[in-house]
């Protein structure tokens, strides 16, 4: 699959082949981070938060590629690293490099600045009933049939169905406003 | 509706775009001027774009499982792969009709199905193929575009006269693993009448050219589905296609295969290469009486219980044959943690454990691999386990282990072996039971071995005790009758000589033995001590009386008829005027002996084969050669001996052939407990060589 092909799969919003495609770089960036001290564990974490940026980069059409989507990927893996080594305190015994164009560093930093608000929005959801949870990432996955949706999750008809999901919204909406009350910064709150 | 879910309703259709040109513009100028309602939208967005991250957090977190699936297959090549195996899912069925097939491609299909009928399902037309082109002859995995991981062993395939398929064939596979993909299929999760809860579809089928290929039932075709969790509990169902287009589920059949058991003892639990080890040896491995009561005899040292087993040779001081023969004894056990507890092996190989999880060939092939690890651990999980599917604690080792044995394990896991269903009272019992058991066989071990060693070093210092006091009672019988010869024998020369003298008394014999060698002067004392010693003749002139005296020794020997047909042969003299007797040493095969002219002789011959005696007497013994002696059996060797001995002799070879007895029995005995440390020190050897890497220290 070459790029122009995972990026349409992106925007399309059918992930799953463009996610599978782009795992197998992940050994690359598994060594990468292994050679700047950190763990198996941390290259998985890191990789995935990449693949969230990327995706949402490529959904958002603010992708900037100037090289191969692999090596954006690579370098974005690299940013998100060295972030972490600095939030840890750690000294790096080898300085990262820096690889990313100054543009696509501050598209970046933006990025994660808005995400750290979705990231309590998604800590919402997860703490939501089954469910809830379930009606809702139906509802935005692909575009399923509200008559499928409702068959699925046993309701007896479509508007029942959509009704529930206004009320999974609204319980959503009212918890999320809560913690962004309780602490306007919401790196406060997240794990 | 709710006024405040149609605002939530309205908000959502502005933030996808699915309002009217009219109605956006109306919702836009609501907004400019409602704070509150601008903070709503925001809070909304910020809503679906949390869904959206949850669902796409979900999917890489599958893509992240998928991969490191692959990998593993990858790494671990052939084997460990197969979390279900679909034993068959179809079966050929001769097809009546020779015209050529439509192939699948895309959304098309053939004209017969897998079974050779002529119906479709909904989900068939729906759900697009997968083609992939296979070599029959080898080994295959691949992975479909939903990530089954599919397994296809080579000449798995049969073709229609149900011999292997040759070269390429094509593989199809048609997957619904998700919700959206389930529904737009228009599959149900249905069984009869009851909803399932489905971990995803698939349809397999095989074809070469245009014909239909079947699963080779013996070997199956492994197959892995995708999940972001195990539940437990899910089956596999085959699909069966009903008139309406529809696809009903039937035939449940459990993943987790319940194990089955079999008689515990027809397993084995021995380390590997016990058995191999011992038959090499020359040893009975049949005998399982044997080969268990070896092996359990090493639980004798645990918990790094040590005894050397050169301490049982400890020399006195007297005892001199004992030392050499025990040094190859001379090991040191090891440390309990090298080896996988014997007695925890007694334990768990008897009835007690009939009818578990331990009782299955599934587990008999995990202990082999815990033995090779050396660790008690492992172990011990699986007996603490007893209730559970085995796959669970496969993965627990697999987790808490590394290197060679967490990849067996893992690839054990990988086989999701269930469990074995008992009553959960009786395994509680046998939780308890293994403990309290298996101690009790530890101390039972060692209590034997120290016993036995107990009562071999008694048995030692009673045969140090006996060889010394045989040696005094030998040597005092030497030196008695070499003075009593020598007596006569210068009684006799001094008389020759025309002395009428009695000879002083003698120092101790042993002082002569020196001496004779290195003078150079002569007397008749001398002459004659030397000649007694020596056993020669001498002729001796005295300056003073030119009279001259001899001694004569002259040679006799013994030849025994059919020698080698006896245990043990000894040939004794009886000389008339010495108080005990002589024994005749044998020198190739011959007993030699000089015989003195101024005694009379009588000779005993005795033989034994196993405890029998048998014997031949000779009185009058004259020099010369006694040969083909025809030994005869004897009842009462006893009376014999009385019969042609003094009653000092008499006795003292009594005693002899006692000690003689003794000393056998004695030997054979010295040579088993030799063997049984060298064997437990070799089969120790077997035992350590796992991966704990543990060596026997000392020698």
């Amino acid at each position: 699959m070459d790029d122009q092909q995972i990026l349409q799969l992106l925007k399309e919003n059918t992930n799953d082949k463009a996610l599978a495609a782009l795992y197998r770089h992940f050994p690359m960036v598994r060594k990468m981070i292994r050679n700047y001290g950190g763990t198996p564990e941390d290259a998985a974490d890191i990789f995935q938060e990449a693949l969230i940026i990327v995706c949402t980069q490529a959904r958002n059409n603010t992708l900037q590629l100037t090289a191969r989507l692999s090596t954006y990927l690579y370098s974005v893996c690299k940013y998100l690293w060295k972030d972490e080594v600095k939030k840890r305190q750690r000294q790096m015994a080898e300085p990262l490099e820096e690889d990313l164009t100054p543009a696509q560093t501050a598209s970046l930093d933006a990025l994660r600045e808005a995400d750290q608000r979705v990231r309590l929005a998604e800590k919402v959801i997860s703490e939501l009933g089954d469910r809830c949870r379930e009606l809702l990432m139906l509802f935005y996955e692909q575009g399923l049939k509200l008559r499928d949706i409702a068959l699925r999750m046993g309701y007896s008809a479509e508007h029942t169905a959509k009704n529930q999901k206004y009320k999974c919204i609204e319980a959503a909406k009212m918890r999320l406003k809560e913690l962004q009350q309780l602490s306007p910064n919401p790196t406060n709150l997240l794990p | 509706m709710r006024k405040e879910l149609e605002t939530i309703r309205e908000i959502e259709e502005y933030l996808q775009g699915q309002l009217s040109p009219a109605d956006k513009a109306a919702f836009e100028a609501r907004l400019v001027a409602d704070a509150d309602l601008q903070e709503a939208v925001k809070v909304q967005q910020e809503i679906m774009q949390g869904v959206e991250r949850a669902v796409l957090q979900q999917q890489i977190a599958k893509a992240a499982k998928q991969f490191a699936r692959w990998q593993q297959i990858r790494r671990w090549g052939w084997g460990g792969a197969g979390v279900l195996v679909i034993a068959a899912i179809t079966i050929a069925v001769l097809l009546k009709s020779g015209k050529p097939e439509q192939a699948y491609e895309g959304n098309n299909l053939p004209t017969y199905n897998e079974a050779g009928e002529q119906v479709w399902a909904d989900a068939d037309r729906q759900l697009a193929a997968q083609v992939f082109t296979i070599e029959a002859g080898r080994d295959t995995i691949l992975t479909t575009e939903g990530g089954i991981v599919l397994a296809v062993p080579a000449n798995g395939l049969l073709d229609e006269d149900g011999k292997q398929a040759t070269g390429m064939v094509s593989l199809v596979v048609k997957e619904a693993l998700d919700a959206a993909s389930i529904m737009r299929a228009g599959l149900s999760t249905r069984s009869g009448s009851q909803l399932l809860e489905t971990g995803g579809m698939f349809f397999l089928d095989a074809r070469q050219g245009s014909k239909r290929l079947s699963i080779n039932p013996a070997d199956g075709i492994y197959l892995e589905v995708p999940t972001d969790s195990i539940k437990p509990g899910m089956q596999l169902y085959s699909g069966k296609r009903s008139p309406n287009g529809g696809i009903d589920w039937v035939n449940p059949k459990s993943l987790e295969h319940d194990l089955t058991t079999v008689d515990i003892h027809s397993l084995d639990f021995y380390p590997p290469h016990y058995l191999d080890s011992l038959r090499r040896w020359g040893y009975d491995h049949l005998n399982k009486k044997f080969t268990d009561s070896l092996y359990y005899s090493f639980a004798a040292y645990g918990d790094g219980y040590e005894r050397s087993v050169t301490t049982i040779s400890t020399l006195s001081e007297e005892g001199e044959w004992h030392n050499e023969s025990d040094t190859q004894s001379s090991f040191r056990h090891p440390e309990f943690n090298c080896i996988i507890n014997p007695a925890t092996i007694q334990t768990i190989w008897s009835d007690a454990y009939q009818q578990t999880l331990l009782a299955t060939r599934e587990f008999e092939a995990r202990l082999r691999v815990i033995h090779a690890s050396g660790e008690n651990q492992w172990l011990e999980a699986y007996l603490e386990g007893l209730d559970m599917p085995m796959w669970r604690i496969d993965s627990a080792v697999a987790a808490n282990s590394t290197g060679n044995t967490k990849k067996r394990f893992e690839a054990f896991a990988a086989r999701r072996d269930g469990k074995v269903r008992t009553s959960t009272a009786l395994l509680q019992k046998l939780k308890a039971y293994y403990k309290t058991a298996t101690g009790a066989y530890m101390l039972a071990a060692r209590k034997t071995r120290d016993d036995y060693w107990r009562q071999q070093e008694q048995l030692d210092s009673i045969a140090r005790r006996k060889a010394v006091n045989y040696s005094r009672e030998e040597q005092r019988r030497i030196n008695n009758n070499l003075q009593q010869e020598l007596d006569i024998n210068l009684k006799d020369a001094y008389r020759q000589l025309g002395y009428d003298t009695v000879p002083r008394p003698l120092p101790p014999a042993e002082v002569y033995r020196v001496q004779v060698v290195a003078t150079g002067w002569y007397n008749v004392d001398r002459a004659v001590t030397e000649a007694t010693i020596q056993r020669q003749s001498m002729r001796f002139t005295d300056s003073t009386t030119q009279k001259t005296a001899t001694i004569t020794y002259s040679p006799v020997q013994f030849t025994v008829l059919e020698k080698a047909s006896y245990d043990r042969l000894y040939c004794y003299l009886l000389p008339d005027q010495l108080a005990s007797f002589m024994r005749v040493n044998d020198s190739a095969g011959v007993f030699r002996e000089e015989l003195n002219a101024l005694l009379n002789y009588r000779a005993i011959l005795i033989g034994y084969r196993g405890e029998q005696a048998w014997a031949y007497t000779q009185t009058a013994v004259k020099p010369g050669q006694y040969g083909d002696i025809r030994l005869t059996r004897v009842n009462n060797l006893d009376s014999l001996i009385q019969q042609v001995s003094s009653l000092g002799q008499s006795a003292d070879l009594r005693r002899e052939l006692d000690y003689f007895h003794l000393h056998l029995k004695e030997e054979k005995r010295r040579k088993s407990v030799q063997e049984k440390a060298w064997l437990s020190y070799i089969v120790l050897q077997v035992l350590m060589a796992n991966e704990k890497g543990c060596t026997i220290s000392g020698k």
